[in-house]
């Protein structure tokens, strides 16, 4: 008996001296290069992205938005601005326009769970520019976390928006969000990051990132009867076991 | 041939095994069909339940509305980055029928806990299937998950059985195994095989 116990607390001992947690070694610092630093952070902003927008969410989770992007250069410079689109699907359909003249989009890749578009334009010296840009998409839930119950989603802006200089210096971009999205059901279990939300609406108001998360209730119709089955036949199974005991 | 089948019926090795398997699919079923669980998570073994990871990409195509191009259709498993062909469809069939027999040797604890395993996750995959997948897809899961039940079962009975004699060898210094083992193992043989051709047949081409 007393063997058995030392042989027992000689296992423990083994197994646990494989499972001490070996403490990692201090983080090595990296010098960094104070002069190239302070040169590459900009002094003072020298693009400003105004971002309007309104968005409805449909019963059907079809969200229809429409973008106003001003965008203003106030360098003394002509810059090239480069607007990316991203998106999991490819919206049914997207319009831009400057001016109400249409500009080319163009379609960089329409593969599922990535689908990128941009749009490519110029800006005078010390100029700004207004586009318009809407689209059609269908919201699609976040797809490794399926409820049967509710569904995930999430919204957050599918625009990325880059100044650029023909000289080498890091442009310093204000990027700024104002907007509705407006739900035609209620949202369950809303969660707003840089927003409000309120009756199903939310809105954000000057705010450089928002981010959304919502569910939509669902009832799992088929997998309950399924399920509601295989009740009915345990119980018919053990009364029936019952009644022959 | 009605004799052997009678034998297979009533061999009480079987019976635990099935009702392991269905005991281990109605938990699986019941924490998913409730959220309990939001993601079949056992099912990233492939080879427990190898059903699951072909039938993921068309139900998820089916859900959001895309229409099934071949460019998108079944073709890669991402999570064992293997593209899902005979090969794949084959390896999973063997490796856990032989693995689900062999670990039987270690007295058929890890017999018992694969199959667990499988019932489990099927059990958290069905529900899935059932409510994003369409018709055809879910019918056609739910037949070849039917006839991976067969295979997984025979192979948990063979298993148990295989522990069991090596238990009372240890024992009584005496090997016995009954002679339906042998019939059973013969079975099963044939079961994945069939399993490996269907599977080929109805998610890959």
């Amino acid at each position: 008996m007393k063997k058995t116990n030392i042989l027992i607390l000689f296992m423990f001992v083994i197994f646990f001296s494989f499972n001490i947690p070996i403490s990692a070694e201090p983080m090595e610092m990296i010098p960094i290069d104070e002069i190239a630093l302070i040169n590459s952070i900009p002094t003072k902003t020298n693009s400003i992205a105004n971002i309007t927008f309104d968005s409805n969410i449909g019963i059907d989770n079809i969200e229809n938005s429409n973008y106003k992007i001003n965008l203003k250069n106030l360098k003394n410079e002509t810059a090239q601005i480069t607007i990316r689109l991203n998106w999991q699907i490819k919206p049914q359909n997207i319009t831009a326009t400057i001016n109400n003249a249409p500009i080319n989009i163009i379609k960089e890749s329409e593969y599922y769970n990535n689908v990128r578009y941009k749009i490519q334009t110029n800006i005078l010296p010390e100029n700004e520019k207004t586009i318009d840009l809407s689209y059609t998409i269908l919201k699609i839930p976040n797809q490794w976390n399926l409820g049967l119950w509710a569904l995930d989603y999430n919204y957050n802006s599918p625009i990325n928006i880059n100044f650029d200089y023909n000289t080498n210096e890091y442009p310093n971009t204000k990027i700024t969000y104002t907007g509705n999205i407006n739900f035609d059901y209620p949202p369950y279990k809303p969660t707003c990051n840089n927003c409000i939300y309120e009756n199903n609406n939310v809105k954000i108001t000057d705010t450089n990132y928002f981010y959304i998360n919502w569910q939509k209730q669902r009832t799992p119709i088929r997998a309950m009867s399924v399920y509601l089955i295989m009740v009915f036949a345990i119980i018919y199974g053990l009364i029936k076991k019952r009644n022959i005991n | 041939m009605l004799k052997f089948l009678k034998n297979l019926k009533e061999d009480k090795y079987i019976k635990i095994a099935a009702i392991l398997l269905f005991a281990a699919f109605f938990l699986g079923y019941t924490m998913r069909v409730l959220d309990f669980t939001k993601s079949p998570a056992l099912s990233s073994i492939g080879v427990i339940y190898p059903i699951h990871q072909e039938s993921y990409p068309h139900y998820m195509n089916s859900m959001i509305g895309y229409e099934s191009s071949s460019s998108m259709r079944g073709g890669y498993d991402q999570i064992s980055e293997s593209p899902i062909d005979f090969l794949y469809v084959a390896r999973n069939n063997i490796v856990s029928s032989v693995l689900i027999v062999f670990t039987g040797v270690l007295f058929a604890i890890p017999s018992i806990i694969f199959t667990f395993l499988t019932g489990l996750t099927a059990g958290q995959s069905i529900p899935e299937v059932l409510e994003f997948a369409n018709g055809i897809i879910a019918a056609k899961t739910i037949f070849l998950f039917i006839s991976y039940a067969f295979a997984i079962i025979l192979a948990t009975s063979i298993g148990i059985e295989l522990g069991i004699a090596l238990f009372k060898f240890i024992k009584e210094k005496k090997l016995q195994l009954k002679k339906t083992i042998y019939d059973k193992a013969l079975l099963l043989i044939i079961i994945t095989i069939l399993n490996i051709i269907l599977q080929y047949l109805l998610l890959v081409i």
